[in-house]
């Protein structure tokens, strides 16, 4: 991802995903990830920083999001843009959404983490837990027996 | 009054009576086999016509045809001159007779069917073509799909239904409203509805525009849970309350009557959807990093979701580090089961956020402060079994043994509270290391407790009004030229029984036009106007 070229001062950092692909990344963006923080002041900040738990098009997604989350710190109507964003991904592709979420976490970066965690938490909002296994898709892996129980468990909150 | 003919767009709702899924059979069966018998059996599609009652599967996208063909529909096409009560009356049979009988688990398999099958034949193919395509073929088969007797093709699940069928048969009256029609007449209505679809050019239009509103509502193109979505959008499935929704249920059931056609129907969805059979298994480990985000209610609902969700909402006890219950969970919940809940932090809550609990007691918060000895915010507004006289003693128990103790207290407006037991909170707070009142953040009025209570880290939310020296709840004012006045007396700062306040902004009404609200409240007239739109 080229770096746009009004920001003089800024330092380019380069990055290599798990599937080979180069992107360079101004500083600030990079920064935001405390992974990489963390590398640069160990000593790689010269070379191309390896990323082998990404892949370019959840990078792609991770860059994109961060530059948009860097816009709208002071815009409400970004903010609440950005947040219902999450809806149309977690419906049209969780799979891609899990794997974002995984990378958000693995680079450490605070603000996404938030952004993303609210996305699922506002996506889950008032759904039963057949309704979440099916947009999640995820197998219901319970006995019988298991459901009854957490069923009587929590039954005073969902009667 | 003639017969509401509009929600025949009903009819686009249905497509679980296509002849692709078999399930389907159910209502074609039903029809079917009273083929030409009588008028009764048209009562399951009168459904269409009445529509109204079974609105909760279709009620939006039928409102968006209806508008639409609205006009274009003859008022009386049968001459049958129905009356007002016997419009009423059907209607009410229709409604009993659904509440009653086994029509209507029947429905709402067929409703859970068709969303389980959503994706399969009948919209696959409608969705390779375009809007308002209006093939023959297409119409043949829309034709098939209506379940009106004489036109539906022998569907090949059929036999698969005859169960339910054959079950509903019994259970229907023969001629409910005593309409006697000839077959004559019966045939009439038969041949005007299929000629009204075979004129009007309409008819695939919305037939198609009723399919794809239903089944690909709020997909994204890349469509690969067109079926879920709609379901929730349609409200099939209220989501909020009882989790396991009845129809959704039945879907397994049906599917297992039906193991056949399931895994038929099965095998096409995954066709259609580009996808291995098992594409479900075990939830990313990414997602558990979200849970910390999600409300006490969700939070139990994705306890439910799997083992793997459910072990990392029990075993994590920082999840439950703060609880706090708001509606809708504040009235269901008991002593017992809040205490249950706290034990999930193991020992180690810090925070407690009760609002509006009418159902917990001082007992209660009493056995909840011996198991829970590292608490040190607890906030009780609105819970209208909980006494001062109770929460002082809780307290002074409490703060001898509790290992921090109560930093902050939130009583919000509890009644009765005395100058005695305020001085006793001061001292169970640690007031000697209150800071002046001038430090503290100033706190503005707002409906709902919630919002206005207060997030500093003050040990008790109520002080002594500076008006009317009761202890209340005290709020400053946001309006500029009322925080300049330095005197006590006339600064606006006082409870709201002293100055009245917007409820909106938290601004001083007594000098400025307002309104009163429909719930008491007041609004002042800037909010007012944000309200209604016209800033």
């Amino acid at each position: 991802m080229a770096s746009t070229s009004n920001s003089t001062s800024s330092k380019i950092i380069t990055l290599r995903s798990s599937d080979g692909e180069v992107f360079e990344v101004e500083e600030s963006v990079a920064l935001e990830s405390n992974l990489i923080r963390r590398m640069m002041e160990d000593d790689c900040a010269n070379n191309i920083i390896p990323l082998p738990n990404v892949t370019a098009p959840i990078f792609y997604l991770v860059i994109e999001h961060c530059k948009k989350h860097a816009e709208m710190k002071d815009n409400k109507e970004k903010k609440k843009e950005l947040r219902s964003q999450g809806e149309e991904l977690l419906k049209s592709d969780p799979h891609t959404y899990s794997n974002l979420m995984e990378a958000v976490n693995y680079l450490d970066i605070k603000s996404l983490m938030d952004l993303t965690a609210q996305w699922l938490a506002d996506f889950l909002k008032g759904k039963s837990p057949r309704l979440i296994r099916e947009l999640l898709k995820i197998k219901n892996d319970f006995t019988p027996e298991e459901e009854a129980e957490i069923l009587e468990r929590n039954r005073w909150a969902f009667d | 009054m003639a017969l509401n003919l509009s929600h025949f767009a009903m009819y686009s709702m249905k497509p679980w009576e296509s002849e692709m899924g078999s399930f389907i059979g159910a209502g074609d069966r039903f029809v079917g086999e009273r083929k030409g018998n009588t008028f009764d059996l048209e009562m399951e599609d009168f459904y269409g016509f009445l529509g109204r009652d079974r609105g909760n599967y279709s009620g939006r996208t039928c409102e968006l045809i209806a508008n639409d063909i609205l006009d274009l529909l003859p008022s009386d096409p049968f001459g049958m001159d129905l009356s007002v009560a016997a419009f009423n009356e059907i209607a009410d049979w229709l409604e009993d007779f659904e509440v009653g009988s086994q029509l209507n688990l029947m429905m709402n398999r067929a409703m859970a069917v068709q969303w389980e099958n959503g994706g399969v034949g009948f919209i696959g193919e409608r969705e390779g073509r375009s809007f308002g395509n209006s093939q023959r073929d297409d119409d043949l088969e829309v034709k098939g799909s209506c379940g009106f007797p004489g036109m539906e093709p022998a569907g090949e699940g059929e036999g698969s239904c005859k169960s339910i069928a054959n079950d509903i048969l019994d259970v229907l009256p023969s001629d409910p409203f005593g309409m006697d029609l000839s077959l004559a007449t019966f045939s009439a209505i038969v041949d005007w509805l299929e000629d009204f679809k075979m004129e009007s050019g309409l008819n695939p239009f919305w037939w198609d525009r009723g399919m794809v509103l239903e089944l690909d509502a709020g997909s994204t193109g890349v469509n690969k849970i067109p079926n879920s979505s709609s379901l929730e959008e349609l409200g099939f499935v209220d989501g909020s309350s009882n989790g396991e929704s009845e129809s959704f249920r039945d879907v397994e059931e049906f599917l297992s009557l039906n193991g056949e056609d399931s895994s038929r129907v099965m095998s096409l969805q995954a066709q259609e959807q580009g996808e291995p059979d098992g594409d479900r298994g075990a939830p990313h480990d990414a997602l558990l990093h979200a849970l910390g985000y999600l409300e006490l209610k969700d939070l139990l609902s994705a306890e439910r979701v799997c083992r793997s969700f459910r072990s990392a909402v029990r075993d994590d006890p920082l999840l439950w580090r703060s609880i706090h219950i708001d509606q809708p969970l504040s009235e269901r919940i008991t002593d017992d089961d809040l205490l249950n809940l706290t034990r999930r932090a193991q020992g180690i809550l810090q925070s407690l956020s009760l609002v509006d609990c009418s159902r917990i007691t001082d007992d209660g918060l009493r056995r909840l402060l011996e198991c829970n000895p590292r608490l040190t915010k607890l906030s009780v507004p609105g819970c209208t079994r909980i006494s001062i006289g109770g929460i002082v003693n809780n307290l002074k128990a409490f703060q001898s043994k509790g290992i921090p103790g109560i930093k902050c207290l939130r009583i919000g407006g509890l009644y009765g509270v005395t100058e005695q037991h305020f001085e006793e909170l001061k001292l169970l707070l640690n007031a000697d290391k209150w800071q002046l009142p001038y430090a503290r953040k100033p706190q503005f009025f707002h409906s709902g407790y919630s919002l206005s209570s207060r997030n500093d880290e003050w040990p008790l939310d109520i002080e002594m009004c500076p008006r009317c020296q009761k202890l209340r709840l005290v709020y400053d004012c946001p309006v500029q030229s009322c925080q300049g006045k330095q005197s006590a007396a006339q600064q606006c700062r006082a409870c709201t029984f002293c100055i009245a306040r917007c409820v909106q902004c938290g601004r001083c009404v007594n000098d400025s036009e307002y309104e009163e609200t429909f719930c008491l409240d007041l609004l002042c007239l800037g909010c007012q106007k944000q309200q209604s739109g016209c800033i």
